[in-house]
């Protein structure tokens, strides 16, 4: 097949390229590495979390107690605005339940087989994870929006990329490792980013709405709706609570579902969610799994006095609400159990690489042309290899109840990158050190783990048997590059 | 140890950007960012408006499509801008799209 793009165009294309890696390279590889990681949230959950309840199934008597449990605890409480109760799924043997108070204070529990609430172990360090990936762990919305960006120059990066590159499909299958570093890392960053380039474009399209769905639906209804927000929001989202704050009592949950049930017989209820709780303008959202649609999830309203207001229609609505059920699952790969989140997380790796061998490619051309600038190169080598052993130590500190991550996190990158811009050395050995210590302060989390976690179940050990992967590999490429790079390192040692 | 200094290659085929002057370089950087980042978004926002408010569909599908186009475009709005070596030819444009784009949500409401 002949696919032909003129030299000076691609050369164009692949300055453009470049300048949007030079600039931006950096922010989108950690939200890259926090975003394969978030692939797996529920399973390190479980794994920060392995001695709470295993709850199966919840049938909807259970749920409906549980809603009314937690209900009396957060009304004591005093923070008792919105409620939600997460059923067990097969992936997350859980039964967890949310109150949020009107002054953004919250309560979660766990819930057991029989519906009593015990109060939820912390997961400082899946929670730390997870919120780097959302929104950089800035406050809302500006986290959301900067992350939504960082999406957007993604995409922009795998379209300059894909334009740039005159021979798609005769390189398809080229592959020049051991030789030039330069040729191996241009070769890695093109296969790779051909090969996965659907997935990257989803993740990177999916993951700018995600990020910018509050500026663009608040810039469009500003617009189209004359500023009306939440009309906007109703259109998607279906019926709304209102503000009718008059106390009432709670709706009877068990008619809505046994409802629900007989509209979608066969359908699991994994959801319930209660707007303005026990007040007249409260709404009741009830979700069901559907396990024949990539949405994974349709949605039920109801009103206060138990009435059905709406099904969301992301299963059989119009084609603009089924494609915004599929927003989220496409993104976090949560449609097709752990197998498909295992390959996400490939897939995720593999975008890391992409970007990680990106910029050693332009390194290199820079040194081969004569200027290099050996501390991007330290620098750069450090943010790449640093990622692991900053979110294992971070992870350590977090199991050990010593520190939380947030700060342990930013500290070893900071501190990292510093002692990298500072010391006179080969990018290599830098890259090689943080190997090490990454695969040691994995192995040491995996004890530590083990030690105070315990090995209740088998979820848990999952993670543990991918952390001693994730170590093992770090010592083979340290081991690789030891190969690879011994002819390197003397023309490698800075010149600054 | 040494450090490596290799005589500068030539490659051939290949368009270089032209870097401007050390003393121009950063306002043309920041016209560039402002072009590629705020005007483009906004222009991409006029075009989902567009799509939200004027194409056949049902309701919900203009709008999901309208959020849709908007990272799309503007992420292929900051590529034309670094592409292009006449900054100028992207700003008239994004802007014009922009007005465009707005100005047909005011006729619509009018």
């Amino acid at each position: 097949m002949r696919f032909s793009i003129s030299p000076a165009f691609s050369g164009a294309m692949l300055s453009a390229h470049s300048l949007l890696g030079v600039i931006f390279g950096a922010a989108v590889y950690l939200m890259c590495v926090s975003g394969t990681l978030a692939v797996l949230t529920h399973e390190f959950e479980l794994w920060e979390t392995p001695g709470g309840p295993i709850v199966e199934q919840a049938s909807p008597d259970l749920l409906a107690r549980v809603s009314a449990n937690a209900y009396a605890l957060a009304k004591a409480n005093r923070i008792a605005h919105d409620l939600y109760v997460n059923a067990p799924s097969p992936e997350t043997p859980r039964l967890t339940v949310f109150a949020y108070g009107e002054d953004g204070r919250h309560l979660s529990w766990m819930a057991d087989a029989d519906g009593r609430l015990l109060p939820e172990v912390e997961t400082p360090w899946t929670s730390f994870m997870r919120d780097h990936h959302y929104n950089l762990n800035l406050p809302a919305p500006f986290g959301a929006y900067l992350v939504g960006i960082i999406g957007t120059l993604l995409l922009a990066s795998l379209i300059s990329g894909l334009l740039a590159h005159r021979r798609v499909f005769r390189d398809a299958f080229r592959l020049r490792l051991g030789g030039s570093p330069r040729l191996s890392n241009a070769d890695l960053h093109n296969r790779i980013g051909i090969w996965a380039l659907p997935f990257h474009l989803i993740v990177a399209l999916t993951g700018s709405l995600l990020g910018l769905a509050g500026l663009i639906i608040g810039l469009l209804a500003m617009v189209a709706y004359n500023g009306d927000q939440e009309k906007a929001i109703g259109t998607l989202l279906g019926p709304q609570a209102t503000a009718d704050g008059r106390s009432a009592p709670l709706p009877d949950l068990g008619a809505m579902m046994a409802q629900v049930e007989r509209r979608a017989p066969g359908s699991d209820i994994n959801m319930l969610r209660i707007e303005h709780i026990g007040t007249r303008g409260q709404l009741v959202a009830v979700g069901t799994s559907e396990a024949g649609h990539l949405t994974r999830q349709e949605g039920w309203s109801f009103g206060a006095d138990g009435r059905f207001l709406a099904k969301l229609g992301y299963t059989d609505g119009t084609v603009g609400m089924r494609i915004y059920g599929m927003i989220s699952p496409l993104h976090f790969g949560n449609y097709g159990g752990l197998a498909l989140k295992l390959i996400y997380f490939l897939l995720g790796t593999g975008l890391c690489v992409v970007i990680a061998t990106g910029g050693n490619v332009w390194l290199r051309r820079r040194r081969e042309q004569g200027q290099p600038y050996p501390r991007t190169e330290r620098l750069w080598a450090g943010l790449l290899w640093v990622q692991v052993p900053a979110f294992a130590i971070a992870g350590i500190t977090a199991l050990a109840g010593v520190a939380p991550p947030l700060p342990v996190y930013w500290a070893v990158l900071i501190g990292s990158l510093l002692f990298a811009g500072m010391v006179r050395t080969a990018p290599v050995t830098i890259a090689r050190t943080c190997q090490w210590i990454g695969a040691g302060a994995l192995v040491v989390l995996i004890l530590i783990h083990l030690a105070t976690r315990g090995t209740a179940f088998h979820g848990p050990l999952l993670i543990d048997l991918i952390l001693a992967i994730v170590a093992g590999g770090l010592v083979f490429a340290s081991h690789g590059l030891r190969i690879h790079d011994t002819a390197q390192i003397q023309n490698a040692v800075p010149a600054d | 140890m040494t450090a490596e200094r290799r005589a500068p290659r030539v490659l051939r085929g290949r368009v270089v950007i032209r870097l401007p002057a050390p003393r121009w370089r950063r306002a043309i950087g920041l016209a560039r960012f402002l072009v590629g980042g705020p005007l483009a978004m906004f222009a991409a926002i006029g075009v989902g408006i567009v799509v939200a408010l004027g194409t056949p569909f049902h309701e919900q599908t203009r709008l999901i499509l309208a959020g849709l186009i908007v990272p799309s475009l503007w992420a292929a709005m900051i590529v034309i801008v670094l592409l292009d070596g006449k900054l100028w030819r992207s700003a008239v444009g994004y802007t014009v799209v922009t007005l465009a784009g707005f100005g047909f949500a005011l006729l619509l409401r009018h």
